[in-house]
């Protein structure tokens, strides 16, 4: 058996939210969190789907970590969630903890309820959604939109961890293409990506 | 006869961080990194290039993962925590050995009989030996060293695929 490792940079390991970089040069990550203080520490990251909302969640999650909070991390999957995040804002101690919580529209109308709780109480929270429901006054923390510019640079640092990524070139047409293809979804267009790295690395690998 | 297998580095908190990492290294008691079920897995590790005061913990494992488009599934069928405990007169106490340049540690473990190591196009089966280091700073570094459970073929594209 052969022990060759096939490694692909745009698999889910490599980019799944915490594990790509934030990229942007305008916003440092510690500078939202202190804007998150300042604008009475309820906000909500929105955007569309696969624009990086979760990354920076995420991202966002490992720096108040660092900074001693006490940090709760909750992904909504169906109204039911609605439960949990009732018995976390009653419980939780408001001064000392972030409440971050991804897919927050899945809630619907019930998010409503939930953000009364949340001002009643202080809790610091950061939602994401996809857009900003018309009965939510929080501030909006970050607008997401993905470009083809971070798209190319995000590629270009996944590559660079692969040492098979040498011999494989996508060209910036080819990467703008399969951008608008996926309309901007980075996640999307990872996946799309995957396919063509995989086959390349295998035809250049049995050419080879 | 021991073999290095290739690493596959990363900071867990934050990538492409600046920081320096350190160079682990791990060495496994099969040259060709191949084992079958039910073998008994021995690998002995190094960390160099950075100071080894500067460390707090080390956890060493053997894992499988799933890595392709979808979810990631783990196993785990070795863990380890060992904590650097700093001493007063500042030097540490652990199981680990530590000199003024580098630290180093073996580990051991019984391989299960599967699930086999996979290369497929979708979805692949690794394992790996996964040296997780944690420094005084709070932050941590990850290094894994893959190695192949059974001989399943690796999975070749269809004849048509390069058209």
């Amino acid at each position: 058996m052969s022990t060759l490792v096939f490694q692909n940079p745009f698999s889910t390991r490599f980019t799944r939210p915490g594990a790509i970089p934030w990229l942007s040069a305008s916003t440092s990550l510690s500078s939202l969190l202190l804007r998150l203080c300042s604008i009475d520490n309820r906000a909500i990251i929105c955007g569309p789907h696969g624009s990086g909302k979760s990354t920076i969640l995420s991202h966002l999650v490992s720096i108040a970590k660092r900074q001693g909070l006490n940090v709760h991390c909750l992904r909504i999957s169906s109204w039911l969630d609605v439960i949990g995040v009732i018995r976390l804002f009653s419980t939780i101690h408001p001064k000392q903890s972030l409440v971050a919580i991804d897919s927050w529209e899945l809630l619907g109308f019930l998010g409503w309820f939930l953000c009364q709780i949340a001002d009643f109480r202080g809790v610091c929270v950061i939602l994401t959604v996809h857009e900003v429901p018309w009965w939510n006054r929080w501030p909006v923390l970050l607008h997401m939109e993905a470009d083809a510019k971070t798209f190319h640079q995000l590629v270009h640092k996944l590559m660079a961890k692969s040492s098979r990524s040498k011999n494989i070139k996508f060209s910036r047409a080819m990467l703008h293409d399969v951008l608008q293809r996926n309309s901007g979804n980075f996640r999307e267009a990872f996946f799309e990506l995957y396919d063509h790295y995989e086959r390349q690395s295998r035809i250049k690998t049995y050419a080879g | 006869m021991l073999t290095e297998s290739k690493p596959m580095d990363q900071n867990t908190s934050g990538s492409y961080r600046t920081q320096l990492n350190p160079k682990i290294s791990v060495t496994f008691n099969r040259e060709n990194i191949q084992y079958s079920g039910g073998d008994q897995l021995r690998a002995h590790y190094i960390v160099e290039g950075i100071d080894p005061q500067s460390i707090s913990a080390v956890e060493r494992s053997v894992v499988w993962y799933t890595e392709g488009k979808g979810e990631e599934d783990l196993g785990v069928v070795f863990f380890e925590r060992i904590q650097l405990e700093k001493r007063k007169d500042g030097s540490q106490a652990s199981s680990v050995s530590l000199s003024t340049d580098h630290l180093t540690g073996a580990l051991a473990a019984d391989l299960p009989l599967s699930p086999l190591s996979y290369e497929g196009i979708i979805v692949k089966i690794r394992w790996c030996v996964r040296i997780r280091i944690f420094f005084r700073s709070g932050r941590d570094f990850v290094s894994e060293h893959i190695f192949f459970l059974g001989s399943v073929p690796i999975v070749r594209l269809p004849a048509n695929a390069d058209k």
